[in-house]
């Protein structure tokens, strides 16, 4: 018998009746597909190519030539500055990270609170705050101290960012150090090497994957930032600034999405070498459950210098953050520091549509974000496995696009109706004559900025789940829909949890995605941060900022609670 | 296979966005919101507190319902750009850009009766623009930090090139704040149009320059904290910081002469309310709403004669002022904005 | 014909419950990047209603790809599979009467043993009294009535794998899907877990595909054995057919344990024996399909019909030296050195073991032998 061939010539292959074959995907798979693709080319399709299309006119194109020839010294700061971020980000996750896991010490989880704060931070928070306790004459610098030290620029700007951002890199490095075999260290102190040996040459070399990802991670978000650098930069000119003057100061559209153009190039090449590395990292990590428990380490040669760092780390936190609550409640922290309710009274006065608008968007658009998001995991693991890492690239990019350039596109594409062979698909999104005096774009915004978070935290639990689970669902007769709310939701309700939480967390505090899409009838919180900022009116500022933190705190916790609650009465009742 | 599948979707989801970019609205087709409405959209480029109550004010005077949002010149500008019709009048800001606005094509000329009662300087003939404000620039300083460099309030723009300042002084960028570029014209000015020589002057300011703030409110408030020890500022906007808290800072002006903004009002294009934003200049222009900026508090001058000026108002007519030739300083704006970014700004890393 | 309309008693056979399955000439193609791999290959078979059909083979040999195409998880790259008539090749799996019972259990973990019985019937918007007493029936049927409360975790392998197949049977398929469902038992439980899902198969009369890899599950529990290898169908038959008269090697070593000797088939007589010619010794054999004489083919015998005689023995057999002996016992297993290489033979227990280097003759009856035509050795 002839039989022994396993593998054919792709033309010897019986292809021919291959196509009348394979159209038997539950309908709904392509219903739910149909919407995705929708939903990505509305969020992030149509703003990019309206982008892409102007960077390519010709101021475009001029600004971009003199981004690569006369003017370099933007693209190289915005470089040099995602790279020190990434760097001071990457060391400070790391060591918060080792603390947690591998010391023993009082108030463990008071630290990981603390240290996962500073995710919460408003726009322009922690940069005036820094300013104010540690600038030329800020409070603990000069006053309390006794020297200058110069925050502006580079060296702000990188304890700023990578602040912000840390908690990102600590989560990162945290999990790969649980998963980590303790069996490893028992093995190497069985082997005679000291705690301090053990750390440099078998508990850094053995995450060092994620300390990858999460340095290029960081670089994403330093090189993106718009804020700080607004507010900080002092002569230090980078991409994400000289777009926001290009647009604020000059109206010249062309040149803004052609720098915005170039910062879209090393954003998303990063992106693509972090996704790249990610699903490389899989391979290589030790997995499996954990044999043996975990030893802490006691040296005090690497107990003493690591808490020590974490320690100086986290007064600056709390510093920083107190001096965001203080600043609230003083005249003015720093110059006037009596006791004044005046910036709550202005808050009060002036703020509180934005902060019922900021926090109705943020409601609406959360659901939205993380419901995308699990189709687009869905699809990706379950339905199309190979083709859809197209897909799972491109709901990613909602993160790996810059802020500044999402909210530019944006402007760009929704500002007008949008048409479509002689009909209007849709009305204008953006700007105060929009459709909801351009809520709907902001939302459309925060869906997109929300959607990776949950994708990723979805692929990870679906990769988790036996897809005979779901085939037995099939199998008795559930359709693609009923098996997903049925079986695979309840399964992966962690990753909704956090796909809701972090798209609450990053809308309510974000500033650069829309900044340029704000109206007049729709003001958010963070931009009236802004305004008061660039009023010199830090008091009112803090107010906003404090009020802002406490509200997301307020609103996670209550997320938190309701989704365990809904999670627990579904189990029960089904 | 499905990976050819998918690609294929993919494809064509990306052939649709190309075509989707590729077509705008059919000829003839008027992409703005047509019609009226009984509410007033407001443009306002003064400071958040001054926008609301003279908001709430117009509103209570008129009864007409007004909302506002905050925006500095430039974001007028751009967004007049990309989203015409969304304002109906645009309150504050220099009369230059109202200027640059209407070469664009965005005003629509009104001659309020009540600009009658104007000087000259403070109105347009047209109508284009009417004036409400004025103010002008100063050299906002902290005293104490002059006292601890040793040297006095500076008078001319001369002085600002001490060595001893070096590091010490913040301006308002030109691109995004009236402020930055008023210094800039005024330098101009001063140098009888002489643009290689005025880019000169800030190329060697630039060092002594901490940064240039995203706006001019900014500054002051750095000079006030003692982060610089002076700020180029609006006179009015120093009186305010100084007012808030900042107690340290003075007011000082260059001898040779100085620039002053007229903070104006025009109509926009397309407004949908056209008659409420006719109504709202015509009361920006009385003497009763002008009396009302000592209550704000506003510490900028109001241009009707026989308007009450509030006690802190830094005095303008005794001023020494370089003559503002509002053509030039519109038309020269995008040059000079350019130069400076390319020359002054971008010099900042050589340093 | 809905799943509704077949609804009757649980519990006692019916006409039209059981399906009538017929594979055209499936293949299955999975293309990658690189290269394409057939992993099943023309295969053709028809299931009568009612029959307990094993597919069985080594891993990677198809027969799981095969159940996952007759489910519908898979599709076929060509051919058809019919199900009482009709192409169900475009049906999606969730509109096919079969229910699958799968290896890893692939129980909800979310919902108690109740609602994972009940979830189909839920899905399908069958009404809860309706629903309550089918679950419980179904629980009978497998004896887990008392765990209704309890969550998966809390089951034992054996509960699970009873909850599992009472998820199946709750929706009164047509057909029931078993992928090695008890390869992740233990022994002693897989043994009493064949003997409940074939009572239960028989006494509902489902037509049953069961995919396995071992050979004792297979003899034990099917109607008709389907042997596969490298995506092919090897041999279809009786237990009895497919160990008895392998129509190849391949067939014959995957199921019991077997010894080969090449002969030359001298003579095929009418009745079926045939004569072959082995080291120069006449040996009689029952003939294979497309066994001729004059031709050379392998003989077959099972171990336990090959026995040892001291030499000199007058039975037919092939002469050797025992290389080794092992007790294991009820029986005695001998490795025997041979012109044929090493055989493998018994002798029953009670026996006195022969030491190794003994000489002696493997004999066996020709009722015992078969004879395989070369061309069906596999490759």
């Amino acid at each position: 018998m002839t039989q022994t061939l396993t593998r054919q010539q792709p033309a010897a292959a019986p292809i021919p009746t291959a196509r009348s074959q394979r159209a038997r995907k539950d309908p709904y798979v392509w219903v739910v597909l149909g919407v995705v693709l929708a939903a990505l080319l509305v969020l992030l399709g149509l703003p990019v190519a309206k982008l892409a299309v102007e960077a390519f006119s010709e101021g475009g194109r001029a600004a971009i030539v003199r981004t690569f020839s006369a003017d370099l010294s933007p693209l190289w700061n915005t470089l040099l500055l995602g790279v020190l971020v990434g760097i001071l980000g990457t060391a400070v996750g790391f060591v918060m990270a080792y603390v947690q896991v591998f010391l023993d010490f009082p108030g463990k989880k008071l630290l990981h609170a603390l240290t996962l704060l500073p995710m919460i931070s408003p726009p322009f928070a922690v940069a005036t705050a820094l300013i104010t306790m540690f600038g030329r004459r800020g409070i603990i610098s000069y006053k309390l101290l006794g020297f200058e030290f110069d925050v502006y620029g580079l060296q702000g700007l990188v304890i700023v960012i990578a602040m912000t951002f840390a908690p990102l890199a600590y989560m990162n490095i945290r999990g790969m150090f649980e998963n980590l075999d303790p069996s490893l260290f028992e093995a190497a102190k069985a082997l005679g090497a000291s705690e301090t040996r053990i750390l440099f040459r078998v508990t850094l070399p053995m995450v060092v994957p994620a300390l990858l990802a999460s340095f290029l991670i960081l670089f994403v978000e330093g090189i993106a930032d718009l804020a700080n650098p607004l507010v900080l930069g002092g002569n230090f000119r980078v991409l994400a600034s000289q777009i926001y003057f290009a647009v604020a100061g000059q109206g010249d559209m062309a040149t803004a999405a052609g720098l915005a153009m170039v910062l879209l190039i090393p954003a998303v090449a990063v992106f693509s070498i972090q996704k790249y590395w990610a699903n490389r990292k899989s391979v290589v990590t030790v997995t499996g459950k954990p044999t043996g428990v975990r030893r802490t380490v006691t040296d005090p040669w690497v107990k003493v210098p690591m808490l020590t760092l974490a320690a100086l780390w986290t007064i600056l936190i709390l510093l920083l953050f107190g001096a965001i609550v203080a600043g609230g409640f003083t005249n003015i922290l720093g110059v006037d520091n009596t006791f004044s309710l005046g910036h709550y009274e202005f808050v009060a006065r002036l703020g509180s549509t934005a902060i019922w608008t900021t926090l109705s968007m943020t409601l609406i658009a959360a659901p939205i974000a993380a419901l995308l998001a699990v189709c687009v995991g869905w699809l990706v693991v379950r339905q199309f496995p190979a083709g859809g890492r197209f897909l799972d690239f491109a709901g990613m990019l909602g993160s790996a696009i810059p802020g500044t350039v999402l909210g530019l596109g944006f402007a760009l594409a929704f500002a007008k109706p949008t048409w479509f062979m002689g009909q209007q698909i849709l009305p204008a999104l953006a700007g105060g004559l929009a459709v909801g005096s351009g809520a709907i774009a902001i939302i459309l915004v925060y869906v997109a900025r929300g959607i990776p978070a949950g994708q990723q935290a979805t692929i990870a639990g679906l990769r988790q789940i036996n897809p005979q689970v779901e085939e037995a669902a099939v199998s008795v007769g559930a359709n693609a829909l009923q098996t997903l709310r049925l079986v695979t939701l309840p399964l992966i309700r962690p990753a909704i949890v956090t796909a809701v939480t972090y798209t609450l967390t990053k809308s309510m505090t974000t500033i650069t995605a829309i900044i340029f899409i704000t109206t007049p009838q729709t003001k958010v919180i963070t931009s009236q941060i802004l305004d008061e900022v660039d009023a010199g009116r830090f008091g009112n500022a803090f107010a906003y900022c404090t009020i802002l933190i406490a509200l997301v705190l307020v609103v996670l916790g209550v997320t938190t609670l309701l989704m365990n609650a809904i999670g627990r009465t579904k189990a029960k009742t089904s | 296979m499905r990976n050819r599948l998918i690609t294929g979707v993919l494809a064509s989801a990306l052939c649709s966005i190309v075509t989707l970019t590729a077509c705008s609205a059919p000829a003839g087709t008027s992409t703005s919101a047509a019609g009226t409405t009984d509410s007033l959209n407001i443009a306002c480029s003064q400071q958040e507190d001054f926008c609301q109550k003279i908001t709430a004010a117009f509103q209570k005077a008129t009864g007409i319902k007004s909302t506002y949002v905050r925006l500095g010149s430039g974001e007028v500008l751009a967004r007049l750009q990309t989203a015409t019709g969304e304002f109906d009048v645009w309150s504050g800001g220099q009369a230059e850009n109202h200027l640059i606005a209407n070469d664009k094509g965005f005003v629509t000329p009104y001659v309020s009766p009540n600009a009658a009662a104007l000087t000259a300087e403070f109105k347009d003939d047209k109508g284009i623009w009417a004036g409400f404000y004025t103010d002008s620039i100063a050299f906002c300083s902290n005293s104490k930090e002059l006292a601890k460099l040793g040297i006095a309030a500076p008078t001319s723009w001369q002085a600002l090139l001490d060595p001893k300042l070096k590091g010490h002084i913040a301006m308002p960028h030109p691109a995004t704040a009236g402020v930055g570029y008023m210094a800039i014209f005024t330098v101009d000015a001063l140098n009888n149009g002489d643009k290689t020589k005025t880019i000169d002057y800030f190329k060697s300011l630039n060092p002594s320059i901490v940064q240039y703030s995203k706006s001019a409110a900014t500054g002051t408030e750095m000079a006030g904290r003692g982060e610089v020890a002076i700020a180029i500022a609006l006179d009015s906007d120093c009186v305010k910081a100084k007012l808030s808290g900042f107690a340290d800072l003075v007011n000082s002006y260059p001898a040779e002469g100085t620039g002053y903004e007229v903070g104006s009002v025009s109509i926009l294009k397309g407004a949908r309310n056209e008659a409420a934003a006719k109504k709202y200049m015509d009361w920006i222009l009385s003497t009763d709403a002008q009396n009302q900026y000592a209550d704000v508090p506003s510490y900028a001058a109001p241009t009707l004669p026989k308007a009450t000026v509030g006690k802190d108002v830094p005095p303008q007519t005794t001023l020494k002022k370089v003559p503002w030739d509002l053509r030039k300083a519109a038309d020269g704006r995008a040059d000079f904005i350019k130069a400076f970014e390319s020359d002054v700004a971008a010099s900042s890393t050589a340093k | 014909m809905t799943l509704d309309q077949s609804r009757g008693d649980l519990g006692t056979a019916r006409d039209g419950l059981a399906g009538l399955l017929e594979l055209q000439d499936i293949s299955k193609v999975f293309t990658s990047r690189h290269d394409t791999a057939t992993a099943v290959a023309d295969v053709t078979l028809t299931i009568q209603p009612g029959q307990f059909v094993t597919l069985l083979g080594p891993s990677g040999c198809g027969k799981t790809t095969t159940l996952r195409m007759i489910a519908g998880f898979e599709s076929p790259t060509s051919g058809d599979i019919l199900l009482d008539g009709t192409s169900i090749v475009r049906t999606p799996p969730n509109k096919r009467p079969m229910s699958m019972v799968f290896q890893s259990y692939a129980l909800f973990p979310h919902l108690t043993v109740f609602d994972n019985i009940g979830f189909g019937l839920r899905v399908q918007h069958v009404d809860k009294g309706e629903r309550d007493v089918r679950i419980r029936k179904a629980m009978e049927l497998t004896g887990i009535e008392t765990f209704g409360d309890r969550h998966p975790n809390e089951l034992s392998g054996g509960q699970q794998q009873r909850v599992a197949l009472s998820r199946a049977l709750v929706m009164e398929p047509k057909m029931l899907l078993f992928d090695e469902p008890l390869s992740n038992l233990d022994a002693k439980l897989r043994l009493r877990m064949r003997d409940e899902i074939r009572a239960i198969q028989q006494r509902l009369q489902i037509t049953s595909v069961f995919v396995t890899h071992d050979q004792s599950e297979a003899l034990t529990m099917s109607d008709v054995i389907v042997v596969m290898n490298k995506g092919r169908i090897e041999q279809v038959g009786t237990p009895e057919e497919v160990y008895r008269k392998p129509n190849s090697t391949f067939v014959a070593s995957f199921l019991g344990s077997a010894n080969f000797l090449e002969v030359h088939v001298v003579a095929v007589a009418a009745t079926g024996v045939a004569e072959a010619s082995f080291e120069g010794r006449l040996l009689q054999a029952q003939a294979g399909p497309q066994v001729v004489a004059g031709e050379t083919a392998t003989l077959m015998v099972r171990s336990e019909n090959l026995r040892v005689e001291p030499a000199g023995s007058s039975g037919l057999g092939v002469d050797g030296k025992v290389s080794s002996s092992a007790f294991d016992g009820a029986v005695i297993r001998y490795a025997v050195e041979t012109p044929a290489g090493i055989l493998s033979a018994e002798a029953p227990g009670t026996d006195s073991p022969m030491p190794a280097g003994t000489l002696v003759r493997c004999v066996f009856r020709a009722e015992d032998a078969w004879l395989i035509a070369t061309g069906k050795e596999a490759a």
